[in-house]
């Protein structure tokens, strides 16, 4: 073999090693740890309210809502478990206390960055109370408003998509709507914000797709339209929801719209806290308490066919028939090589 | 005492007491025009329980044997 024989067949082994690299599945749930060392998204279980903490790789710390009151130990707790020292953003989304209660806690507690709100006040003492903790720890507040871009970590984008007006008849609405993008994983999270907001978003022509949708409004009827899960297209639904609530959160038609959509939904009352982890190609996914979400995704069968299928397989063309994944392995179906559905 | 209507969640308000706790009261409990974010003072009202009280005690009177 010549020295150019020898480089032909070393161009044709890169080439097949890249080829195999970039047909790796993308964005599907891998059970390695390897994206375990990037971004790390964690949906805290703190019953009926919302609390999430965004960990960059590069160590930045982000939190989007303080849950309730009486969440602030836990919340705490948590984070400091999680090696949370300073919280480079923070945000309030709306002025609701199930979303606000212990956020006076957490800017008392920590070394705070930048604090976003939406320019709306409320008459609650536990509105008061955060607006005081801002006070005294000498912080102001940049009024979160849809095309503002949050600086939070260099590898990632953070971009606020609602509100879109100056003013509605309902808090919900002027819930903060911010996108995370990370490599080719994106995730949406919504606050509350009801359909008005989501109407809004889909005619501001933003780019509203997303791996993971934060659900608005604990999973009540008022959000979550078809034509925004449409156009959100997500793989995994996140409803932060506390057991037995009083409101019947989450809505069954919400449920149902979900599940008819395809997307793979976790409870916080059913899962516990939900961590998401992604190298930025791949999601990971671990819940607090094991059981009924891993074992109960629904998955898709055909009417002639031996393999059940996620719902965006290339193979359901002819008949897609919804199914419980243990359901599926019960009745000997086996997972489809193609897309790969869990197991 | 004063409550402050937090938000309304279906047929539902959840209103912040003076101890920074919360409840539920059922919407047709509060007048309608109640919004979020305002003060529900709730008070005895003394000469209408007293008045109740005599038309009651009016109407029973008669009645027991």
């Amino acid at each position: 073999m010549n020295a150019k024989q020898l480089l032909a067949c070393l161009l044709i082994i890169l080439t097949v090693l890249l080829a195999a690299c970039g047909s790796t599945a993308l964005k599907e749930p891998v059970q390695t740890t390897e994206a375990e060392t990037g971004l790390k998204v964690h949906f805290l279980d703190v019953g009926q309210a919302d609390c999430i903490l965004i960990q960059a790789p590069t160590g930045e710390n982000m939190l989007i809502d303080a849950g309730n009151n009486d969440d602030a130990d836990m919340i705490v707790t948590y984070l400091n478990a999680k090696g949370v020292k300073k919280i480079d953003v923070l945000v309030g989304t709306h002025p609701h206390e199930d979303h606000i209660g212990s956020l006076d806690t957490v800017i008392d507690t920590y070394d705070i960055g930048k604090v976003y709100m939406p320019r709306v006040t409320h008459t609650t003492k536990t509105f008061e109370d955060v607006l005081i903790a801002i006070k005294n720890k000498g912080l102001k507040i940049a009024a979160a408003k849809a095309g503002e871009i949050i600086d939070f970590s260099p590898n990632t984008r953070v971009e606020i998509l609602a509100p879109n007006s100056p003013e509605y008849d309902d808090l919900n609405n002027y819930s903060a709507v911010i996108k995370l993008t990370y490599g080719n994983t994106s995730f949406l999270f919504t606050g509350d914000a009801e359909d008005i907001s989501e109407n809004e978003m889909l005619a501001s022509g933003y780019d509203l797709k997303a791996d993971v949708l934060k659900l608005g409004h604990h999973g009540s009827s008022t959000s979550s339209t078809e034509a925004f899960l449409a156009a959100v297209k997500p793989s995994y639904g996140v409803i932060s929801v506390g057991k037995g609530n009083d409101y019947g959160h989450p809505h069954e038609e919400v449920l149902t719209r979900l599940e008819q959509a395809g997307i793979e939904i976790y409870r916080t009352d059913e899962s516990g806290t939900v961590l998401f982890a992604t190298d930025g190609d791949h999601i990971v996914i671990k819940t607090e308490k094991t059981g009924r979400t891993a074992k109960d995704v629904t998955v898709y069968i055909t009417k002639t066919g031996k393999k059940y299928h996620m719902g965006d397989c290339n193979l359901l063309k002819d008949s897609r028939v919804p199914i419980k994944l243990s359901e599926a392995k019960t009745r000997g179906y086996e997972p489809c090589k193609s897309c790969k559905p869990p197991q | 005492m004063n409550l402050i209507i937090d938000r309304f969640e279906g047929d539902y308000a959840v209103v912040e007491l003076p101890d920074r706790t919360f409840v539920n009261i059922p919407k047709k409990a509060l007048p309608e025009e109640a919004k979020e974010g305002d003060i529900i003072t709730i008070t005895v009202n003394k000469s209408e329980t007293e008045r109740r009280k005599d038309n009651i005690r009016k109407l029973a009177e008669d009645l027991w044997e």
